[in-house]
């Protein structure tokens, strides 16, 4: 509904844009005001995280621990299980698996370093669901040369009984194969003024995993069965080029209850909005945690119970599409030993003129040699063969 | 320049020094017989002699003469002065043509001296002789009639005239025509079927008829006993777009109305305009007062009231929905709208039901002498009006079309989706008007508007207003006549959302008006002007079921559920003098709204907040039985003191309820809101309005100036509460909050109406805040606190300017700055897993960038001869000259767990249009 009034807009008014523009400097007194609380008790998982902290004003991403909480969570089968902080602002504990069970409720508790209380509304932990279809479309194409719009669109398919949940939530890992850009003969050693030689390719495939800064989230509530098609997940882009090898998305199901899925459902469209004109009002998302003195005082974050079922999706080789190549920089030289400085840092391949005796080489930035600087590990995941 | 005739009275009261001066030029040609505006032509093009005359006086002359030496002097006398005519050439070689040779020394019915002086304020004594031939000759061909009402038996008592003002060349009524009673100082305007009525001394008196676009009539009226006074008016036949305010220039000074803008299609035919579609409401959003709520959107907000606040009319017939394509463009096609008055802050008595304004478009009536047609066409739509006689003389019909074929835009678009999609709109009118005899009119108009948009494969959307109303009005005498009407007006949009295939759905929402209204009009021989009558409005609307959509959609299927209302008015108004000078508008407004069964409610416990978990109940209600009844009652008082001849202090008070109103989360209106009544939870809101202003009029340079201000407190607002779903089975009171809205401002207005430079200059400085509190936290926006409304921008300057540098070019500028209007800002962000959300805090705490715009216009039209059998000019548009990147929006978007602030501009750059319109037939029609 949204998106085709702003597509009207902007077509309308094909001058129309959208600029990024400088974050808005709004109340910073306030921005690192409220207290953050969260965490999740998620079944199948044996540590059990919370952390505790600070918000931030706009454009800080720093993340400012409250440290020395008394954290504790009560089971409603009556065993109450202490945190303890393992980082600043990170506190852990493991619960036992017989307090884990379809129907349990947990409430948590803080106590502040200040004696400042809070707790949470009790969270019931609901029985999980085996995750259904994971499949994708790929985008338009017959939009010719303009094969930016290209794409894979990633969904999931509910499946549920109706004693189960109406709401879920799906948190995607990604992994994907990529290659540098040039073999890598080996690298210059300023320090040490050499040049080690490296296995060609050795360096050349890496394989990275990653959870997707996204929230998906999704429900049936409206539905006359326990059942939904197409459940949007994440798109990938072909000009990222992660569709070119191996890829694969590992989708964790997760059972929400009401109160969550509001706490995602909302921050999700929040952080997604298509122009913010015709949506509704921002509001601040309502937590399940309060102050026990004083209940006006706002806090941010979600305390949520759940429990989860994963099932990983890999893409079939005939799906692979490869776009374009991002040019990356190489230089040739020759080497001599006053080069040692220049390229202290750089990686190189090698070859020789005809002479026999002039050894020249390409230097590239690092990243077009070395898979692993883009962040990357060198083992293939067993699940790509 | 052939063909065109002097508004001589102008000319005498704007002081031009005239100087007779005898004639040297000389031509040649052959004349063999010719008519002489044949002629005239001729000799204009071959020197740089203007000729000024009525066509009418010079139809039967011949010109026979043949030279290449020809003494034009000598010529014009005898072809002229032989026939009786007389001719002035001035020092800029302009030539006017006159009847009469006699040079007369009296003005016939003006009985002294001091009355003639009165009668021509130009100080006489300083011209020189020639000059005053010229007057005395120019008066007497502009005499003023003398009409005798009633036996000649002496002046006594006060008597009632009454009569239809309409216009010669086409017959059609003339509406907002001014009638001025100098002795008096006192005045009337017509109504919208060209009639007036005004109660007077018996005596002598010279009366000044005005309306725009018209010759002033000047007539000196002896009142002896009642009777009927109707009149033609003529055409001032001057450039196809000239904008010249006459009609009203009294207006703001002397009449009754606050707050009150009346625009005439004619006035705004130059302003610049997004892709050349002329447009009343973009044109009101430069009012002082009056703001939108973005680039691009149709919804109007007067005095810091919201959309739903604002009710419009055409020709009676309600309009829900005034935009198309999202609110791009007016749902009114511009051919056939003739004018509209916009009241926002005294509304009178027989106006109701909103709380911040009323918008009362008139559309033209239908040329009732000749077919006449218009239209044009623009990058985007071309739309075409066709009007003329029936019976003629008596029965007009006046029709009007307009479509778009916009989707080649679509397709420009870089965009799957969009080059996929399709938006299509069209509205069309039809009105008969009758004019049975002098004492009965009776009239019929129909009007639909219709959008269609898809996007891709993933919704579809259309929807429709279809109204019509018949009007019959009788004169009993002339102190009464009445007039009853039936409208009834018809919404409703479809919607198809279609992005996921379970969750796929239809909902189709429709609202049904129906109206019956019977205004009586009773002028007492006391100076009374009593307006009277009732109302009854019966509102249907079926808020739809939302129904899945498609073989997959497993969507429960919803009922949103019918709400049927009825509202019952009656209101009475007089109009007086007190202490001869202090005009009083008293007028009251009572009305009685019953939410109507059947209807099935749930009961809450006492006290607590409407949520699922607080009903103790439920209530059954019959159909038809009155499930709430809300009684309004709404005086009216306007104050109008004169000081001086231009100046006046006035003072209004208002109060007014609303019945229906729009569920909305969003701060711009979308094509899928739905309107609601009132019903037992939720309230009518009603709003009390105060307002004092100044105004002057310095008329000596064509001036009006306006200094209004204003407080307005309305109750019972409606806002939703976060997160409100309008489609969802939740009974509206569990989405609704309703709390107080208080604004106030300050309005500043300067007009220049007359000459060849014409435009206004307004300010509006304005503060609006709502409150939302309750005891109970979950009811409160904002904690309770006041935040400012959507709407709130302080500081807002329109600039408005046309420029006429001869009759066929023309120039105009739109200039409007802002302040930004208040939004939403997170102001801190926090870590949730590996993501960043925002948090938010004070509604409406933060600003969007100031808004600064400039648009310009240039009109220019094809040779003005009258007997051309097409008339056309062309508009050329270049929309936010500077290029500035205004922002419509401001929002944030996490992009891979990083938050980023947008802006969406609408306009981001010059947007250059072409536009050509034409008139067919009848050149005078406007």
């Amino acid at each position: 509904m949204y998106k085709i009034i702003i597509a009207i807009l902007l077509t309308i008014g094909f001058w129309g844009c959208i600029d990024e523009i400088d974050m808005p400097n709004t109340s910073s007194d306030q921005g690192s005001s409220f207290l953050v609380i969260d965490g999740s008790i998620l079944k199948g998982d044996t540590i059990q995280y919370l952390r505790i902290s600070h918000s931030n004003p706009l454009g800080n991403y720093e993340f400012n621990p409250e440290m020395g909480c008394k954290v504790s969570v009560k089971c409603s089968l009556g065993d109450e299980y202490e945190f303890e902080e393992v980082e600043p602002g990170i506190y852990t504990t493991e619960i036992l698996p017989e307090c884990l069970i379809e129907g349990t409720s947990f409430q948590l508790f803080v106590e502040t370093m200040d004696g400042v209380k809070y707790q949470s509304e009790p969270e019931e932990l609901h029985e999980s669901v085996s995750v259904d279809n994971i499949y994708f479309e790929m985008g338009d194409e017959n939009l010719g040369a303009n094969y930016y719009d290209n794409g894979a669109q990633f969904y999931v398919d509910l499946k549920a009984a109706e004693q189960n949940s109406k709401h879920y939530r799906w948190v995607v890992e990604e992994t994907y194969e990529y290659h540098a850009r040039y073999v890598l003969a080996g690298l210059l050693d300023a320090s040490e003024k050499r040049f080690i030689e490296m296995q060609p390719e050795e360096l050349m495939v890496c394989y990275r995993t990653q959870n997707l800064k996204e929230v998906f989230a999704s429900s049936t509530q409206k539905l006359q069965v326990n059942e939904k098609k197409k459940i949007p997940l994440n798109y990938v882009p072909a000009v990222t080029n992660k569709l070119k090898y191996n890829y694969s998305i590992l989708v964790k199901q997760y059972v929400l209850s009401d109160a969550a899925y509001e706490y995602w459902n909302r921050n999700m469209l929040q952080n997604s909005s298509s122009g913010g004109f015709y949506q509704m009002q921002p509001s601040q998302t309502k937590s399940n945690i309060h102050n026990v003195a004083n209940s006006d005082e706002i806090v941010l974050g979600f305390f949520w119970v759940s429990s989860y079922q994963q099932k990983r999706f890999v893409l079939d080789k005939k799906d692979r599409v490869q776009v374009y190549e991002r040019i990356c920089k190489a230089d040739t030289f020759i080497m001599s030993s006053n080069l040692w400085i220049v390229v202290d840092k750089y990686l190189a391949n090698l070859g020789e003129y005809p002479d026999g005796r002039t050894v020249y080489g390409h230097v590239s930035p690092a990243h077009c040699l070395d898979c692993r600087e883009k962040g990357g590990v060198l083992d293939k995941p067993d699940f790509f063969d | 320049m052939k063909g065109l005739i002097l508004a001589i009275v102008v000319l005498v009261y704007s002081g031009i020094t005239l100087q007779s001066q005898s004639l040297k030029v000389r031509t040649s040609g052959s004349f063999s017989n010719s008519s002489f505006i044949d002629f005239v032509e001729e000799l204009e093009q071959k020197t740089n002699l203007k000729f000024y005359f009525d066509e009418s006086a010079v139809n039967h002359l011949k010109v026979n003469a043949a030279g290449t030496d020809l003494d034009v002097d000598s010529l014009l006398f005898s072809v002229l002065v032989v026939n009786g005519l007389n001719y002035y050439s001035d020092t800029n070689n302009n030539i006017i043509v006159y009847t009469g040779s006699k040079i007369v020394e009296k003005i016939e019915g003006v009985e002294d001296k001091q009355d003639q002086a009165n009668f021509f304020p130009d100080n006489r004594t300083s011209m020189t002789k020639a000059e005053e031939n010229y007057f005395n000759a120019r008066n007497d061909v502009e005499k003023p009639a003398l009409i005798i009402i009633g036996k000649k038996n002496g002046f006594h008592g006060n008597h009632v005239l009454n009569g239809r003002i309409t216009d010669e060349a086409t017959g059609e009524p003339i509406v907002g025509a001014t009638l001025f009673f100098e002795e008096l100082g006192t005045g009337v305007a017509s109504d919208i079927d060209g009639y007036y009525k005004i109660a007077v001394k018996a005596g002598k008196y010279n009366v000044k008829a005005n309306s725009v676009s018209m010759k002033e009539g000047m007539f000196h009226v002896h009142v002896y006993e009642d009777g009927d006074f109707s009149f033609y008016m003529k055409k001032e036949l001057v450039g196809l777009d000239e904008v010249k305010v006459v009609a009203d220039r009294n207006h703001n000074v002397k009449g009754m109305q606050m707050g009150f803008e009346k625009i005439t299609s004619k006035s705004i035919k130059e302003i610049p305009v997004v892709m050349g579609e002329k447009d009343l409401v973009k044109v009101a959003q430069m009012l002082p007062g009056v703001q939108s709520s973005g680039e691009g959107t149709g919804s109007l907000h007067v005095r810091g009231g919201t959309a739903d606040q604002n009710l419009f009319y055409i020709n009676q017939v309600p309009v829900y929905n005034t935009s198309h394509l999202f609110g791009f463009f007016t749902a009114f096609s511009p051919d056939i709208v003739s004018d509209f008055s916009l009241y926002k802050s005294h509304i009178p008595a027989k106006y109701g039901g909103r709380v911040s304004s009323i918008f009362d478009i008139s559309t033209r009536q239908g040329n009732k002498k000749n077919l006449f047609a218009q239209g044009g066409i623009s990058p985007v739509t071309g739309h075409i009006s066709v009007e003329g006689p029936v019976v003629k003389d008596k029965i007009s019909f006046v029709t009007s079309m307009r479509g778009n074929y916009s989707d080649w835009l679509l397709t420009q678009i870089d965009d799957a989706d969009i080059k996929k999609s399709s938006a299509n709109f069209y509205d069309w009118s039809f009105g008969v008007n009758s004019t049975i005899n002098d004492k009965n009119i009776l009239k019929a108009f129909v009007y639909n508007s219709n959008d269609d948009f898809s996007l891709s494969d993933k919704s579809d959307y259309n929807y429709e207003n279809l109204g019509g109303m018949i009007n019959f009005r009788h004169l009993y005498s002339p102190k009464l006549s009445s007039e009853i009407a039936l409208v009834s007006s018809q919404y409703g949009f479809g919607y198809n959302e279609k992005t996921n295939p379970s969750d796929a759905y239809r909902h189709e929402y429709k609202l049904l008006h129906n109206e019956l209204r019977l205004d009586f009009l009773y002028l007492s021989l006391i100076g009374h002007r009593l307006s009277f009558g009732t109302n009854t409005i019966m509102y249907n609307l079926d808020r739809g079921d939302v129904n899945p959509y498609g073989d997959e959609s497993t969507r429960i299927p919803v009922s949103l559920g019918e709400d049927k209302g009825i509202e019952n008015v009656l209101y009475v108004c007089d109009e007086f003098k007190l202490f001869s000078r202090l005009g009083v508008s008293l007028g009251l407004r009572m009305s009685r709204f019953d939410n109507l069964g059947p209807q099935t409610l749930n009961t809450y416990f006492d006290g607590a907040s409407f949520t699922e978990g607080n009903i103790s109940g439920a209530k059954e209600f019959a159909s038809n039985e009155s499930v709430k009844a809300y009684y309004s009652l709404e005086p009216r008082l306007a104050l109008n003191m004169p000081f001086w001849e231009n100046t006046s202090v006035k003072a209004s008070y208002n109060r007014a309820a609303q019945n229906i109103f729009m569920l909305s989360n969003t701060i711009a209106v979308t094509p899928t809101n739905q309107w609601k009544l009132a019903d037992f939870y939720l309230k009518p809101p009603v709003s009390d309005q105060y307002s004092f202003g100044i105004y002057q009029n310095i008329p000596s340079a064509g001036l009006e100036t306006s200094v209004e201000v204003y407080q307005k407190n309305t109750k019972n607002v409606v806002e939703y509460k976060d997160g409100a779903d309008f489609i969802s089975s939740d009974p509206t009171e569990m989405l609704l909050l309703q709390g107080e809205q208080e604004a106030k401002g300050l309005e500043f207005m300067l007009k220049k109406k007359t000459g060849k430079f014409t435009g206004w200059l307004s300010y509006t400085y304005s503060k609006t805040s709502v409150v939302v509190d309750s005891d109970n936290p979950s009811e409160r926006i904002n904690f309770g606190n006041p935040y400012p409304s959507n709407f709130d921008k302080p500081h807002s300057v329109n600039l408005v300017t046309n420029l006429r540098s001869n009759r066929r070019l023309s120039f105009s500028t739109n200039i409007a700055y802002s302040t930004g209007r208040p939004i939403t800002f997170p102001v801190a962000m926090y870590p949730v897993e590996n993501l960043w959300f925002t948090a938010y805090s004070g509604r409406n705490a933060n600003r969007i960038p100031d808004y600064f715009r400039v648009d310009f216009s240039i009109n220019l039209e094809g040779n003005l001869n009258r007997k051309k059998f097409m008339h056309s000019y062309w508009m050329l548009n270049v929309v936010n000259v500077t290029g500035r990147k205004n922002a419509y929006s401001v929002y944030f978007e996490s992009d891979e767990g990083e938050i980023k602030a947008y802006r969406l501009s609408v306009f981001g750059q010059p947007i250059v249009t072409l536009s050509w319109i034409f008139k067919l037939g009848n050149y005078t029609n406007e």
